[in-house]
């Protein structure tokens, strides 16, 4: 077997993992997001003598990203360029919060259950970023580099998907409530 | 610092992104204002809940197996002479090969004369990987069909011409197998029809060609790299069905493969 193809093996793949929980939380089913990690490792093992940096799970990541949305572009471009619902997103959440009683429990619990929905639901550029930052734990540098974006708009971005999600959250309790 | 000011940094805060003087003067803001702590405490909890209950979604496993198979079959310098390069590549290197062996042109010619069996028969094992390694080629991303038809009306003629033998085609959608087209490939260097089937996200490739042989050869099973493949030989023809489809499925498809074949005679 050749030392590359050995390297390739040890530095990354085993982040394949994470790579597919990317591709699947960007395409958001599983056919797709199966042809994109084909795409992605092919692509990643053609530019694998390129890849110099220290860290295989970033690199990775970026290619599936790239792949993911090339395929999004060909297949799907109208949900790429989205904008939030102004709307929706300067609803107000901050309902100020009381102690653990068993029914904020149980609200928590409904959230849990609707926070994957509502993620689903987000702009693909704004759900990337908070799937990075969440499940991945990238700093918002690395979040620049991987999606070639400022600091500042992957601030912005969180910022804003976390708001969508906190209203979205919002007003599934609330429409749960009153039925 | 204001509340305009706070809102605007919190999640940088929340995510320790501020330098340490920013987050003191916030976290001073925060304590005595009720609003954007509220704020604050909103954005902790949705944190805490997306970090522990975003689904992770597992790769399937027959996924990772064939990732694998795609690094090595794409490798060019993998040292597995049983694997063709990829097709778009070929007409090249044929013809820079057959260059090159011009001079040896008159005594080929002459070991094929004097008999086929001086030729070197390609053992089993070499055609195995070969077939495997076109599977894994065709699972590359628009190389899965020359032909896209689950119409056997529209497959079969299409392999005509380019083909210089008949290959039936069966759509066996009814059984779970739908057809999904046809694609030229090549093994052991001799053009192979290779029909290409479906089972939920699993691809069938049966891949048909001429025996050099010739006579029947019975059902045999063997796997390669996390692929199952059934071949057999029926009236000068070999068929080889390869899929990362497990190994009773493929045994169903096989058995359809071979029924129909023996109900046309």
């Amino acid at each position: 077997m050749p030392d590359r193809v050995v390297s390739f093996e040890q530095l990354v793949l085993p982040h394949l993992p994470a790579g597919y929980n990317l591709a699947r939380w960007l395409l958001r089913n599983d056919h797709d997001a199966e042809d994109v990690m084909q795409e992605a490792v092919v692509r990643a093992f053609r530019f694998f003598d390129g890849f110099a940096g220290t860290n295989p799970r970033a690199w990775l990541l970026t290619v599936v990203r790239n792949s993911a949305y090339t395929f999004l572009q060909q297949n799907r471009a109208r949900e790429l360029g989205t904008e939030f619902d102004e709307e929706l997103h300067t609803e107000t959440i901050s309902n100020g919060r009381t102690s653990d009683t068993p029914e904020v429990l149980l609200l928590r619990s409904a959230q849990a259950r609707f926070l994957n929905e509502a993620v689903e639901a987000l702009p693909v550029e704004f759900r990337e970023v908070f799937v990075l930052r969440e499940m991945e734990g990238l700093s918002y540098k690395e979040i620049a580099e991987l999606a070639r974006i400022p600091i500042g708009t992957v601030m912005s971005r969180l910022s804003r998907a976390r708001r969508q999600l906190q209203a979205a959250v919002t007003r599934r309790e609330q429409a749960g409530s009153t039925s | 610092m204001i509340c305009h000011e706070t809102q605007r940094l919190l999640d940088a805060y929340l995510d320790n992104e501020l330098d340490l003087r920013g987050a003191l003067e916030l976290e001073e803001h925060l304590a005595r204002c009720p609003g954007c702590s509220a704020e604050e405490k909103g954005l902790r909890e949705l944190q805490a809940s997306a970090r522990t209950s975003l689904t992770r979604y597992p790769m399937p496993q027959e996924l990772e197996a064939r990732l694998r198979d795609v690094v090595r079959a794409v490798e060019p310098a993998a040292p597995a002479p049983a694997i063709l390069p990829a097709r778009a590549a070929r007409p090249v290197r044929r013809a820079w090969r057959w260059a090159a062996l011009a001079p040896a042109a008159a005594a080929a010619a002459l070991l094929i004369v004097a008999g086929p069996r001086l030729w070197p028969q390609p053992s089993e094992a070499s055609v195995a990987d070969a077939v495997v390694a076109a599977h894994v080629r065709s699972l590359l991303a628009n190389h899965l069909t020359d032909v896209a038809s689950s119409d056997q009306h529209t497959v079969k003629p299409w392999f005509q011409g380019k083909l210089d033998y008949s290959v039936s085609v069966t759509d066996w959608a009814p059984e779970g197998f739908p057809l999904v087209g046809g694609r030229l490939d090549y093994v052991e260097n001799t053009p192979a029809a290779s029909l290409v089937y479906k089972r939920a996200q699993h691809v069938v490739n049966l891949f048909v060609w001429p025996s050099k042989r010739g006579g029947d050869e019975p059902l045999q099973r063997l796997s390669r790299r996390g692929y199952n493949a059934y071949w057999w030989a029926k009236d000068g023809m070999h068929y080889w069905a390869v899929s990362d489809l497990n190994e009773a499925e493929l045994q169903k498809f096989v058995e359809l493969a071979r029924r129909q074949r023996s109900l046309r005679e």
